[in-house]
């Protein structure tokens, strides 16, 4: 599964929804992913409308820590919130987050 | 006369590239161009296209200035340029190379202005280590 045959829209729908990050004001570009109170992980979300290009997409994983496979199923609606979540909580645990 | 014309001949006095080739040497770069092919169209996501790193002395904004330098990475693809600070987590994407330069600066000192106020309570492992090394670098600018 590619990363690029999303749109921003999909994209931004899924992060915001399963990931039920937090904006500070409507304009921000940026939101929080809080956990247990705590800012945990920060994603900047895409400019504009039309298909994910290779760069944005590259880089949005990179801030949700997910792989490649992980990612296309956020946005395809395989990998819940909660699953998304689990994910995290495992990387805390473990060390790098 | 009526003497037949001998057979023109042709003499070769230049080697070329070509002659040098052995089967090997042609397997060889047959196989590195069949692995280069993969590798570009069998990865999940496009590489960038040319990838540089350059440091930033100044953020661009009347508030704030930087102690120090702070390298950013540069990827050009085909229709975007991603500027990056890796070790912070924070990208930008323009058009052109000079505006994700711009873009990375502000995307800066936004995350330094969310982080400076926020107590390490309620900060998780990254974003305490983003706002430690961002006190180190950057600082409130003094007026002229």
């Amino acid at each position: 599964m590619s990363l690029l045959n999303f749109s921003k829209q999909e994209l931004t729908r899924a992060l915001i929804e399963k990931l039920n990050l937090s904006f500070r004001t409507g304009k921000e570009r940026n939101a929080w992913f809080e956990l247990d109170g705590r800012k945990i992980l920060r994603v900047t979300m895409p400019k504009g409308r039309g298909p994910l290009t290779p760069g944005t997409a590259r880089a949005i994983r990179n801030q949700v820590k997910l792989s490649t496979e992980e990612y296309a199923d956020l946005i395809k609606c395989g990998l819940l919130g909660k699953d998304y979540e689990a994910i995290i909580r495992e990387k805390m645990q473990r060390g790098p987050l | 006369m009526g003497g037949r014309r001998p057979f023109p001949t042709i003499s070769f006095k230049s080697k070329t590239a070509l002659d040098d080739l052995t089967d090997e040497r042609i397997q060889s770069v047959l196989m590195r161009s069949v692995v280069v092919h993969v590798l570009k169209f069998g990865t999940e996501e496009t590489e960038p296209a040319f990838v540089r790193s350059v440091p930033i002395h100044d953020l661009n904004t009347a508030a704030l200035d930087l102690a120090e330098p702070i390298q950013v990475e540069i990827e050009h693809y085909a229709d975007e340029v991603i500027s990056k600070v890796p070790e912070l987590d924070l990208w930008a994407s323009e058009p052109t190379e000079s505006e994700a330069l711009l873009s990375i600066k502000k995307a800066i000192s936004d995350l330094w202005e969310e982080l400076r106020d926020e107590p390490e309570s309620k900060l998780g492992a990254l974003p305490r280590m983003w706002k430690r090394i961002l006190g180190k670098k950057v600082r409130t600018r003094v007026p002229a």
